[in-house]
């Protein structure tokens, strides 16, 4: 494997761990940065590795600033992590299909494809029988078919008892929450319609449009999955990622998705859980699935399962996942990234499903430079004092260095730290989880605003319905 | 009056310091990565963009080549270049690196923007970010008049971290003499973005132009002989 | 010394030296033939003038007559093709004021002075001409239209029309229509004023060429400068005379030596070049003649008429009114036009008469009118119609044959005495369809009255090639196979990532996904994308162009460009139908020489039209790129602006639906016709349309233009076209265009 080179097409805290994991296998790499990233704790620990090993590019989202240095430096391959090109599939495509091909650590680009687009996906699951939100699973183009489809899903809604019924009209080609609009009310549809119709041609020239009922209750779930190149698959269990902020960005995940010996659901959780990991299978299978990857479900209160969409990429919370596994013979617990490289470059698994067992509770906390009582709002300055707490229990991935202050670019998000913890069951994760926060750190110059309150108050709320 | 005095004095000192230095330098850096190929070699002249529309580009610096690319750089400014890293010819260069400088000199019309930068008020970035003027004033200033502007009024956009927040103008009222940013440039905190002019002042600094535009091509004889 | 001495000798000083001006305006040189040395001794003469006894003075002015018209003969002997340019373009030339005073009796200058005469390059008059039978005067009322170049501080842009001034025109020649009087235009041109202000110029000929085609009027024009779209703003007429000492040509020669030469701006244009070039592009009035584009030349004293030949105005009136009566005798009686015609040829060849014989009244009835529109059809249509070749032989080809007799069984219908009843024409058309091909295998080689069967299906499998046949299925554009980047033009502006070329011109359609920045495609992407797959069927593929005026080099060019492209032509027609509609579509491509129109691309359109017309189907004109008439065929190609506006102007009479889209680059004569006439024009995003390209702007007005002054969005603005469309969604605005203006039959009538 030494003879591999893998170029880092990522920033921040993905960075490292994925330098930490090409360190593990013994592969060599390069990093990239931007002139406002030049304090990144990423860019010195590369440059640990050798001045050459890191290189400045004008833009982390221009393909050719990654392919330009991946050539010069002899790369043989390219992990995106998450963000930027990680769900990009002409840029796995362009590695694949270039001159100098080089390997995309993810899946084939077909597969990005076909799962990147959510009505595609969502037409897939409906041919596996696997449960979608009820709506129109292809893009509809003429207002009065739209219309109709509008029509059913609100007398759907009134059937099931739902007193104000609402669904999403959303740009068939879009993601990521832009372009979406909720209708409360028949009369208003074609006039929302229009927007999202006009949205879409001129963001993204095609103005199809998507129809679905609003689910508003719900409990957000994700499925692990892990396969390799040789028709291999596991899953290494659920995450409830619940816990989000207004932007509806991920604060708090914890691992398994339901904790039925605790609480108390209305519904079957372990029949729940089971059903989606076993849904998540099939349509991995069907698709011959060949990375890691996550199955983004909704839980509705009464137990109901709908696939919302594949994320074909490593994700920030993998780790509380690996967290609870454990592979027969191998120790500790597994690295998904050294996994997703692994498969990248041909390995088989070597284990199996009946190999993988699970233990405890793991929860992730996203320390993140921001002001929770208004809205959210980020906050951009100088970090002076940057203390994470070093526990048994938890291990911490940051690109803030602890030795010196460090100015957050205006640039990203001002996520700062993730904290991934350990207990033996639920109770005692989040107790850790406390422990945890109770000894975190952090000041800036004239104030800060971090969401650690934020974060400690909402470990009471895991899990529960 | 007093102020008047205060201005005229400090305008003497800043003239001198202009006349005794009238030259900048501005760094030439790489756009992005890729192979260098100078065009040009130390103590070239070069010339900006012209033209009635700025349509006819600079003089060629240097070509990039980045998959298969080729892309011309073309001189920003007129002025001479000053320092050059001819050593780098056919390598492979990082973005955002040093390449050369050009050495320009400054124009009537810099002087003056320099200068009045001590007599208007900054109107600066509330944080580190990309900022945008609001299209209604952006318009009003193409239209070539002088723009007023009010305490609380809507004057920019600030984007930061995907997110846009309309500013509203906080100082003293007046017009709107200078803007010191791009559409969609990268400010730091606490750099100005407005320059502006309150009503009453607006004859002081005709006067100031005045009296750069008949000094300053004197000055240049000046430093020329 | 008596002062009628003093005065003649004076005069005949002066002529003298005008007449060596003139020379020295001729030839271009300042001291051509030695002139200087005369001009320094008739200018000593006249410092002299009164030291100088009688007797000297009679004797030195014989010897200087005699040396200048020894020069003059010298002039005369040499005289190139060059020098008429410089002969139309000298200050001394007749012009159209001098034809206002002299040729006709009274007129009335209209649309108003100064500030309020639009555009002082164009004249436009009220006059009346007389003619003498018996010692009896008889007037008629005209209207005349002409370029007045203008001198010194009268400068008119040196007859360089403007926008405007061609509305003018038209304007004036409508009022002539509604009057019922003819219009005489006299043309003195070196070319529009090629600015793109409302109306455009471009935009404006069109207008004016589409409007001259049905002007129920006699027209009777006179060129003396014809430089190309300028002239035919006003230059479209039932009968053209030409000055026997101007010119008439496609472009000027330095133009053509610096596009053949391929001259950079502001680089001399080498004069040899120009010589060849005006010598091969045919531009002088005998040329002109054999080639068709003009119909009569009207002879001028040796080295061309000056201001002030009177002889030369009383032969131009007697052309003018000999003109005018012959086509409206033509519209009348033929015996009598015959014998008429015999009698005036006669009359020329004896000298200029003072007296016409018979009065002849020049107003038509409404039955006239048609047929004068009728004659004026077939005129153009004619035009031009030696020009091309097509290949015959075979059983195909008898299908062929029959396919051409079919439409010259249309032109019989269309110029017989009866005018088609639509409803018989329907008829005819559904007879055919049903009989099938039995009818086509019974009727081929007869003569026919019949009409051409719609979308022969089976003919697509004739040899004659075709290149939609091989290159139909999974067609890709040549241009993804490059691993490589590209910057996008804007990419300074909006910030756009170099785009992979495959990526770009595969999955993005060659469209720049942060901007919208079109790159150009080859015409073969939208045959695959615009149509639907299968449904295309070429016609006329058969039609070759041809180097018409033994231009140098152009054989070998020609032979290049059919090897290269597989075409014959740069213009492609077919059937096709787009969502199940059909439509008949006229491609011109940039591949073949620049898209440039010439006697085959413009005979193809009018047989499209012509299809178009009798299958009652939309016309749709695809212009990928056209960079104009193609300069190596000369007026021919000129006059294929009149030729396929007439074609195009009569599908729209009966009712046709013409769309025109502009892809890539359309410019000149072609946008000043026939697709500029159109009333539903599109532009394809990123496209530039226009009369004349920056560099000619420059070069001609002296001003430079604005960046992207030729843009679709400027063509917007100035309301050049109606849309601009994307070409992602190309097909899906074609289809709503067919339907929104089509109405429920897609034709109107």
């Amino acid at each position: 494997m030494s003879k591999e080179k893998v170029l880092i097409a990522n920033r921040g805290e993905i960075a490292i761990r994925i330098m930490q994991a090409c360190n593990h296998l013994g592969i060599d790499f390069v990093c990239v940065y931007t002139r406002n990233d030049e304090k990144s704790l990423h860019v010195s620990l590369a440059r640990q590795k050798g001045e050459k090993n890191v290189l400045r590019i004008s833009s982390y989202t221009d393909p050719n600033e990654i392919f330009s240095v991946a050539d010069y430096t002899g790369c043989t391959a390219i992990h995106p992590g998450y963000g930027f090109f990680s769900e990009n599939f002409r840029f796995a495509r362009r590695a694949e299909l270039r001159t100098a091909p080089l390997i995309f650590i993810g899946p084939r680009w077909e597969v990005i494809r076909d799962l990147g687009s959510k009505i595609n996906t969502k037409h897939i699951a409906k041919s596996l029988n696997i449960p979608v939100i009820p709506g129109s699973d292809s893009p509809i183009y003429s207002e009065e078919e739209a219309e109709q489809i509008a029509i059913e899903l609100f007398c759907l809604q009134k059937q099931a008892g739902i007193e104000i019924p609402s669904i999403l009209i959303k740009a068939s080609a879009g993601g990521g929450g832009m372009g979406i609009e909720e209708v409360n009310n028949l009369d208003t549809f074609r006039r929302a319609y229009r927007r999202i119709q006009n949205y879409a041609r001129r963001q993204f020239g095609d103005e199809g449009v998507l129809i679905e009922q609003c689910v508003s209750d719900y409990h957000h779930l994700e499925v692990q999955i892990l396969c390799s190149q040789h028709h291999e698959i596991v899953h290494f269990g659920t995450r409830n990622c619940t816990i989000q902020s207004a932007g509806r960005q991920k604060r708090v995940e914890i691992a398994p998705g339901f904790d039925p010996d605790i609480f108390e659901y209305t519904f079957d959780a372990r029949e729940v859980l089971n059903k989606i990991v076993n849904y998540s299978i099939k349509l991995a299978k069907h698709v011959n699935y060949d990375s890691v990857g996550t199955w983004e479900w909704i839980i509705t209160r009464d137990g109901n399962p709908y696939l919302m969409e594949v994320n074909t990429r490593i994700q920030v919370e993998n780790e509380i996942s690996a967290r609870i596994s454990r592979i027969k013979g191998h120790n500790p617990y597994p690295n998904l990234i050294k996994e997703q490289i692994r498969v990248a470059f041909g390995d088989r698994l070597g284990y199996t499903q009946d190999d993988i067992t699970f233990e405890g509770t793991s929860i992730e906390l996203r320390i993140v430079a921001e002001d929770t009582q208004r809205n959210f709002r980020p906050w951009v300055g100088k970090i002076t004092r940057f203390e994470m707490p070093d526990f048994p229990f938890s291990r911490v991935y940051t690109h803030v260095p602890g030795d010196k202050s460090y100015k957050i670019p205006a640039e990203f998000d001002p996520n700062l730290a993730l904290a991934i913890i350990w207990g033996k069951d639920t109770e005692e994760a989040k107790s850790h989880s406390k422990k945890f926060l109770e000894n975190v750190n952090i000041e800036g110059e004239d104030g800060i605003f971090v969401n650690n309150p934020y974060l400690y108050k909402k470990i009471d709320e895991v899990l529960r319905f | 009056m007093d102020m008047q005095q205060d201005i005229e004095v400090n305008l003497e000192e800043l003239l001198m310091k202009y006349r005794e230095n009238p030259f900048e330098e501005i760094p030439v850096l790489t756009p992005h990565t890729g192979l260098i190929n100078f065009k040009v070699k130390k103590g070239d002249d070069v010339k900006g963009v012209e033209g009635q529309w700025n349509h006819i580009p600079g003089t060629l610096l240097f070509i990039i080549d980045r998959e298969k690319n080729t892309k011309k750089i073309t001189s920003p400014t007129k002025g001479k270049i000053s320092a050059i890293k001819t050593n780098l010819e056919g390598s492979f260069i990082e973005a955002g690196e040093q390449v050369m400088i050009i050495k320009k000199l400054l124009e009537k019309k810099e002087v003056i923007e320099r200068v009045l930068t001590t007599v208007l008020h900054p109107f600066n970035a509330k944080d580190d970010a990309r900022y945008y003027m609001i299209p209604e004033l952006t318009n009003k200033m193409e239209s070539g008049k002088n723009v007023a502007i009010n305490n609380g009024d809507e004057a920019i956009i600030m984007s930061l971290m995907k997110r846009d927040t309309i500013i509203k103008y906080e100082g003293v009222s007046g017009v709107i003499y200078s803007v010191y940013f791009g559409q969609g440039e990268l400010v730091e905190k606490g750099k100005p973005l407005l320059g502006i002019c309150p009503m009453e002042k607006l004859s002081l600094i005709e006067k100031i132009i005045e009296r750069i535009n008949l000094e300053w091509d004197n000055a240049l004889v000046c430093h020329r002989a | 010394m008596d002062g009628k001495f003093i005065q003649d000798s004076h005069k005949t000083l002066a002529d003298l030296l005008w007449r060596l001006n003139y020379i020295s305006d001729v030839k271009g040189e300042k001291n051509w033939g030695g002139i200087d040395e005369i001009h320094k001794d008739i200018q000593q003469i006249q410092n002299y003038f009164f030291d100088i006894p009688d007797e000297k003075l009679i004797e030195s002015i014989l010897v200087l007559e005699h040396r200048v018209k020894l020069v003059e003969d010298r002039v005369y002997e040499t005289l190139k093709p060059l020098d008429f340019v410089r002969i139309t373009r000298s200050p001394q030339r007749f012009t159209t004021i001098d034809i206002l005073e002299n040729v006709y009796d009274s007129y009335t200058e209209l649309g108003g002075e100064a500030d309020c005469n639009v555009d002082p390059a164009i004249v436009a008059a009220r006059a009346t001409i007389s003619r003498k039978i018996k010692g009896k005067t008889y007037r008629h009322q005209v209207m005349v239209i002409g370029h007045e170049k203008g001198s010194g501080e009268e400068y008119r842009n040196g007859g360089s029309a403007k926008p405007w001034g061609n509305e003018k025109a038209l304007r004036f020649m409508k009022v002539a229509e509604r009057e019922g009087i003819p219009v005489h235009s006299f043309i003195f041109t070196p070319g529009a004023f090629p600015i793109e202000d409302y109306p455009g110029a471009a935009q404006q000929i069109a207008r004016n060429i589409f409007e001259m085609c049905k002007l129920s009027v006699p027209i009777v024009s006179f060129i003396s400068e014809g430089g190309s779209g300028g002239a035919e703003a006003i230059g479209v007429s039932d009968i053209r005379l030409m000055a026997s000492y101007g010119y008439y040509s496609v472009i000027s020669p330095e133009g053509a030596a610096a596009i053949e030469g391929k001259i950079r701006e502001g680089q001399k244009v080498p004069h040899e070049l120009v010589e060849m070039c005006a010598n091969s592009l045919n531009i002088t009035a005998d040329k002109n003649l054999k080639l068709g584009t003009i119909d009569r030349i009207v002879e001028e004293p040796r080295l061309g008429a000056r201001k002030e030949n009177f002889e030369f105005y009383k032969r131009l009136r007697f052309e003018m009114i000999s003109a005018t009566d012959e086509i409206i005798l033509r519209t009348k009686n033929l015996k009598l036009f015959r014998s008429y015609i015999l009698e005036m040829n006669e009359k020329r060849e004896k000298g200029l008469p003072d007296d016409f014989d018979i009065q002849i009244n020049w107003d038509l009835s409404d039955w006239e009118s048609r047929k004068l529109l009728n004659l004026r059809s077939k005129k153009y249509r004619d035009i031009g119609s030696k020009f091309f070749t097509e290949k015959k032989g075979g059983l195909i080809n008898a299908f062929k044959i029959f396919k051409d007799r079919a439409t010259e069984g249309y032109y019989g219908i269309k110029y017989g005495l009866i005018r088609p009843n639509q409803r018989n024409i329907q008829r005819v058309i559904d007879d055919v369809a049903e009989e099938g091909s039995v009818i086509l295998k019974t009727v081929a080689g007869k003569a026919l009255t019949s009409i051409e069967k719609p979308v022969p299906h089976k003919e697509s499998k004739a040899e004659e090639k075709s290149v939609f046949l091989s290159d139909w299925e999974g067609y890709f554009s040549p241009l993804v196979n490059e691993d490589g980047a590209v910057t996008c033009p804007n990419a300074q502006k909006y910030g756009c990532v170099d785009q992979w070329i495959p990526d770009l011109y595969g999955e993005f359609s060659g469209v720049c996904p942060t901007c919208g920045h079109h790159f150009p495609l080859e015409y073969h992407w939208y045959i695959k994308n615009l149509f639907d797959k299968g449904s295309i069927h070429e016609f006329n593929g058969n039609l070759s162009s041809i180097n018409t005026l033994g231009f140098p080099g152009i054989d070998d060019k020609l032979n290049k460009a059919f090897k290269d492209t597989g075409l014959r032509s740069s213009m492609i027609t077919f059937d096709a139908t787009v969502e199940g509609i059909k439509v008949i579509v006229v491609m011109s491509v940039s591949d073949f020489r620049n898209g440039t129109v010439g006697a085959c691309e413009g005979e193809k359109f009018v047989r499209a039209c012509d299809r178009a017309n009798v299958s009652r189907r939309p016309l749709l004109a695809y212009i990928h790129t056209t960079g104009g008439i193609r300069i190596h065929e000369g007026t021919v190609g000129v006059a294929q602006m009149p030729k396929c506006t007439m074609a195009v102007r009569e599908y729209i009479d009966n009712g046709g639906l013409y769309i025109v889209v502009y892809d890539n680059n359309s410019f000149a004569g072609p946008v000043a016709s026939f697709l500029g006439c159109s009333p539903y024009q599109f532009a394809i995003r990123s496209s530039k349309i226009g009369f004349a390209g920056p560099r000619v702007i420059r070069e001609t007005t002296g001003q430079d233009i604005p960046p992207h002054y030729h843009g679709a969005k400027n063509a917007l603005k100035r309301g050049h076209i109606q849309g601009i469309w994307d070409r992602r969604q190309f097909r899906k605005n074609l289809y709503d265009a067919l339907i929104t203006m089509g109405g429920p039959n897609l034709y109107y009538k």
